[in-house]
């Protein structure tokens, strides 16, 4: 495993140190862009689940944004 | 960098004695570190450590990717789940996904990390959360791959039909194997599931509907769970048919200690022979 994990009482921190921050319900990450998942579809703070290998690429908390990964890095 | 790496960055500076090499992975708590065997709640040390893991995860803000992947901890049992299949079926998953195409193969991925939690032996909460998952997101396909799957049908008798079509279609194999998967899912002519939505009355039909197709030299009627098989033996005493066949039944354990069966009517020739 190469993993860290968090759980609700670590999100912030995991925000800080990922260079994001919350603007009301989405994340921007240092440069003011909108923090997005693999459908380019924003993802609010309350969903966010993580930023997988790759090409930082940040996931909702839940199991059919694993799939769509796991999907997508099968021709890698 | 590797995890005993950015282990050994993040204890820098810190009292705390943990064998790196043996921890391959770190779980932040508001106010603990566990890495490995070891938990840290000393807020001093966990103050410390969670600095040091800041700065690390600050190198790579401007990089194409960080080190390694950062994931909530209710995620964490499915995506190791998932990356033990992706490794374990690569080529086959590839060859699938180049027939599928990206979205039909989601369904089919996420059915086999429930298999594979399954013959594993996984937390059955982590199966239960999966399979509710399949349901959600593919309410008409989703159950019906992880039967095909489960008994069998899916890796013995479907993926070689891949072949048959490459044979008979060069040029349109894909399509052709997919109008063939796609039957299948609609009916499946050998082969009955029955879990604890199919009354008596369903298996029944469904026996019918089968015993009407020429030439079918078998059903196979599939049940987990001791309530599921009552009510097919309890359908097969009340079932009539002009039809003959001999019932040939297969009792077993599954991986997660339930009692399973496969009940098999052999249908007889009219010249009394069996036809399988």
């Amino acid at each position: 495993m190469e993993t860290i994990t968090f759980d609700n009482s670590s999100k912030e921190f995991i925000f800080e140190s990922l260079g994001l921050e919350k603007k009301g319900e989405i994340l921007v990450d240092s440069c003011d862009k909108i923090v997005n998942g693999q459908n380019y579809e924003k993802i609010k703070t309350n969903e966010f689940g993580g930023v997988l290998k790759g090409s930082k690429i940040f996931i909702r908390n839940n199991s059919s944004e694993l799939v769509q990964y796991f999907s997508t890095i099968l021709n890698k | 960098m590797s995890i005993p790496g950015f282990l050994a960055k993040a204890l820098s500076g810190s009292l705390i004695k943990v064998n790196v090499n043996n921890s391959k992975n770190i779980h932040i708590s508001g106010n603990s570190i566990q890495m490995g065997d070891s938990k840290i709640t000393d807020p001093i040390e966990v103050q410390k450590i969670q600095t040091n893991i800041a700065r690390e995860l600050k190198k790579h803000e401007s990089s194409e990717s960080y080190p390694i992947n950062i994931i909530h901890k209710d995620r964490i049992d499915e995506f190791e789940n998932l990356k033990e299949l992706t490794i374990k079926e690569k080529e086959s998953l590839k060859e699938l996904k180049n027939i599928f195409g990206n979205e039909r193969i989601k369904p089919i991925i996420l059915a086999k990390s429930i298999h594979l939690a399954i013959e594993k032996k996984k937390p059955k909460e982590l199966i239960a959360k999966l399979i509710n998952q399949l349901e959600r997101d593919f309410p008409y396909d989703g159950k019906k791959i992880l039967n095909l799957i489960s008994a069998k049908y899916f890796d013995e008798l479907i993926i070689p039909m891949i072949d048959v079509c490459k044979e008979q279609n060069p040029d349109n194999y894909k399509e052709k194997f997919n109008e063939f998967f796609d039957s299948i899912l609609r009916f499946f002519p050998t082969a009955i599931f029955v879990n604890n939505e199919t009354p008596e009355r369903k298996i029944i039909e469904e026996i019918n509907k089968r015993l009407r197709l020429r030439n079918i030299p078998y059903i196979k009627i599939h049940a987990i769970g001791n309530s599921n098989i009552k009510r097919i033996n309890r359908a097969l005493k009340k079932f009539k048919s002009p039809t003959k066949f001999l019932i040939e039944t297969n009792n077993f354990s599954t991986t997660t200690g339930l009692h399973a069966q496969a009940t098999t009517l052999k249908i007889i020739k009219n010249n009394g022979t069996n036809k399988s």
